[in-house]
């Protein structure tokens, strides 16, 4: 039953995305059709792509034809090129899990431990630090990472091309600085984000029992505070999910990195509504899944803490 | 704003970055290059939106520079351009027309082979030209004036191309465009092709073609041509800088100069490839005023916008498409404050399109202000510019590419073309420019277009400053790229690269 429930929520935030995508896409100025034609287009040129492209329906009709066709797996085709929407999706998305996993692991694996360091000690310059580079923008990061390690010190390409036909598991070196790029504020927002329970759980009295019976520190942080911090993990790691997959959009865009981002990007210039709506569902179900991990975990700590 | 300002951001960037290479070891570029020789791969980048969203029909529409360059060296076409205005023979070795230029026949070279081992013959000419007509919404009808149900194959060697009005420059419009398939083929998944290159693999990004044994034309030298597609013209520029790709086509002034000053690679220019002409429209004031029009041609440092807006890449024009050879009139401020000072203020609208169009229209503003007419500029976002604003407001920049001039011309300068950008009508000039057209001798020919040209820069409503160079940025290895204007770029089969 509860299950049911938590599944039909999820379908429902997934459709109401859906639904805002389609009519802020339909909100902006322009359509495909003007955006194709160019700029010696008649009127007239207009209205025959606009018909070609099958724009020229009431917007809920076409919603409706869209969201029947998604219903059966099929994402429609591209409105610039004419492509199906599913296959570019789906490479584009493997080509951006290169980059967004590593980062979404470094994140959460280097963030904790930091967490667990500043939090135990009230580290006030610390927290400044995390601070700033959290507060960095991406594209200043990427930017400061190309100069140093591509223009001055030659270690790493400055654009990070794949070869042809291959993925960038050929050539991972290109991966280096896209990940660190992002990583960098990631890890710093998860390290501020626990910090705060990290000093909570560190004052309660069953960890200052285990210190003051001699348990080393080490031990204590994995075995004693560790456990306690699972529920606020797994939700930040849940926003971080969908966090990490929008914002290589910059990181793309300054590396040349055929990746989702690149393609959401050149999909709002060109209007290209089912590449659009596509990307929006895959997003909106990645975020889904996560966020229902995350109550999945909390849910099961709590029943374990409860048993006990 | 959120965009322009992640654009700005990116550029502060690129520039930073390129700052750092101006500290390394610069070689001396060009110099003699040599004689050809013959193998290597040329790693070509060219924009394409998304980086390279690949379409696989020649004859729809091609959104992007890569597919242009990629379709070029699969296919055969029947004419390119050459140097000055020139057409060269490619698939069609020869072609005359009848008196009056409404009826061409285009002779084929019997020695063309498609990549299956077909011979190329007329049928798959025609097949080709009807897919294109087919697509003319798609394409912007891209075959001109040619009458394609009219239009009929003549044996295996010969197509008679017959157009709906006297066309003597059809060569010319044809040129670069005209990708012969195959006979009855829709399909374009597997490349058939006649032309220099087949296609090896190809995914979002890149495509990659080995050099096809079986052409007919001079052996290319290169064995292989990835052609990369670039979302971000800055990612373009800094992969040519780093050395990840030998070629960045088309850049921006900009990413050139700076290449060029790092010293590491080499600019190569082909004349006369964009320009942001200013539109007066003839049918709303001021500008319905022919002293009016004067006085703003009069006011203007053109040479001053050169440097400005192109940096130097470029040459001044005299107020009409079609070349520099009209000269503009002689600068006269005083003269031109007489007239304007009394014509009020004007608004200058211009959109973010193209980074030219808002730094020439801001340029164009101070300088008529310095002449008494004051001009507040307006940008736009291009994707309700040239719908809403050009052709509709009295003052507006625009944007032309380097199309033949009758082509621009049946656009939008004739009575009868679908939108006219400065409301030049004039039935006397129809007549002419028809009778010009009719004209199969192309000295004669062009002496008459000039004259005409001649009468719209003095009466007409375009302010057209300068002539944009198209701008190829590469590493000194890189011989024989393509320099004349129009379609020709796309042609790579003669480039080669230095040991």
């Amino acid at each position: 039953m509860a299950a049911a429930l938590t599944v039909g929520r999820a379908a429902l935030t997934l459709f109401l995305v859906c639904l805002l995508v389609f009519l802020i896409t339909t909100a902006l100025p322009g359509d495909a059709a003007v955006i194709a034609a160019g700029q010696h287009a008649t009127p007239e040129r207009i209205a025959e792509l606009r018909a070609a492209l099958g724009l020229d329906q009431p917007v809920w009709t076409r919603f409706a034809g869209w969201l029947a066709g998604a219903a059966r797996g099929d994402l429609g085709v591209s409105l610039v090129d004419g492509r199906p929407v599913a296959p570019l999706l789906w490479s584009r998305f493997t080509a951006t899990l290169f980059i967004a996993v590593p980062v979404w692991v470094l994140a959460l694996g280097v963030g904790t431990p930091v967490a667990m360091l500043l939090g135990w000690r009230a580290d006030r310059a610390g927290s400044a630090l995390l601070a700033a580079i959290a507060g960095l923008p991406e594209v200043v990061l990427a930017g400061g990472l190309v100069v140093v390690f591509a223009t001055w010190l030659g270690w790493l390409p400055a654009v990070s091309l794949v070869p042809a036909g291959g993925t960038a598991a050929d050539r991972p070196e290109v991966l280096v600085l896209p990940v660190l790029a992002l990583a960098l504020p990631a890890t710093a927002w998860i390290a501020r984000l626990l910090r705060g329970p990290v000093s909570d759980v560190v004052g309660r009295p069953f960890v200052t029992d285990a210190l003051l019976r001699g348990v080393p520190v080490p031990v204590v942080a994995v075995r004693h505070v560790l456990p306690h911090l699972v529920p606020p993990l797994a939700q930040a790691g849940a926003v971080l999910a969908g966090g990490v997959l929008t914002a290589t959009t910059v990181v793309e865009a300054v590396f040349a990195y055929p990746g989702m981002g690149q393609l959401l990007a050149t999909a709002v210039g060109t209007r290209d509504s089912p590449v659009l709506q596509g990307l929006a569902a895959l997003v909106a179900v990645v975020v889904l899944i996560a966020v229902l991990a995350a109550d999945a975990v909390a849910a099961v700590l709590a029943g374990r803490a409860g048993a006990r | 704003m959120l965009e322009m300002s992640r654009r700005t951001a990116v550029g502060a960037v690129f520039l930073l970055a390129l700052g750092g290479c101006a500290t390394g070891g610069a070689t001396q570029p060009g110099g003699d290059p040599g004689t050809p020789v013959d193998g290597g791969t040329l790693r070509y980048g060219a924009v394409a939106a998304g980086g390279g969203t690949a379409v696989t029909d020649p004859h729809g529409s091609l959104f992007n520079e890569s597919d242009w360059v990629r379709m070029g060296a699969l296919y055969d076409v029947l004419t390119v351009p050459g140097d000055n205005g020139a057409v060269l023979p490619r698939l069609a070795s020869s072609w005359t027309s009848e008196e009056d230029a409404t009826r061409w026949r285009f002779e084929l070279r019997t020695d063309a082979v498609f990549s299956d081992g077909k011979p190329v013959r007329a049928a798959d000419v025609l097949h080709s030209l009807r897919r294109i007509a087919a697509k003319a919404v798609q394409n912007g009808g891209r075959l001109g004036t040619v009458d394609i149900d009219k239009s009929t194959a003549d044996g295996d060697h010969a197509v008679v191309l017959r157009t709906t009005q006297p066309d003597a420059d059809l060569p010319r419009t044809l040129a670069g465009v005209t990708f012969v398939v195959p006979d009855g083929v829709e399909g374009f998944e597997n490349p058939v092709g006649s032309g220099p290159f087949t296609l090896s693999t190809m995914d979002g990004q890149t495509a990659v073609l080995a050099r096809n044994d079986k052409w007919w034309g001079k052996r290319p030298h290169l064995d292989r041509l990835e052609i990369r597609g670039f979302a971000d013209p800055q990612a373009l520029a800094a992969a040519a800088t780093s050395g990840e790709v030998d070629v960045a086509a088309n850049v921006n002034p900009a990413a050139a100069k700076t290449a060029e000053r790092t010293g590491n690679l080499v600019v190569s220019r082909r004349p006369g490839a964009t320009t942001y002409p200013m539109l007066m429209r003839l049918d709303k004031a001021p500008f319905d005023r022919p002293e009016v029009r004067r006085a703003v041609k009069l006011a203007v440092d053109r040479q001053a916008l050169v440097d400005g807006v192109l940096l130097g890449y470029g040459t001044i024009g005299g107020d009409v498409p079609g070349g520099p050879d009209v000269p503009p009139p002689a600068r006269d401020i005083a003269e031109a404050r007489h007239v304007l000072s009394s014509a009020g203020g004007v608004v200058l609208h211009t959109t973010t399109a193209y980074p030219g169009m808002v730094s020439a229209a801001t340029l164009l503003a101070t300088q008529l202000g310095e002449a008494g007419l004051k001009v507040e500029v307006r940008q736009h976002p291009p994707e309700t510019y040239w719908t809403q604003v050009y052709t509709v407001e009295p003052l507006a920049m625009g944007y032309y590419t380097d199309v033949p001039f009758p082509v621009w011309v049946r656009q939008t300068a004739l009575s009868t073309s679908a939108f006219n950008e400065t409301g030049w009508k004039n039935a006397d000039f129809d007549a002419e420019f028809a009778a010009a057209m009719a004209v199969v001798d192309q000295g004669q020919r062009e002496a008459q277009l000039k004259k005409l040209r001649e009468r719209m820069a003095a009466d007409g409503g375009w302010l057209v400053w300068g002539f944009g160079d198209g701008l190829d940025v590469s590493s000194p290895a890189v011989q024989g790229l393509p320099t004349s204007t129009g379609f020709a770029r796309i042609f790579l089969d003669g480039v080669w690269l230095r040991r």
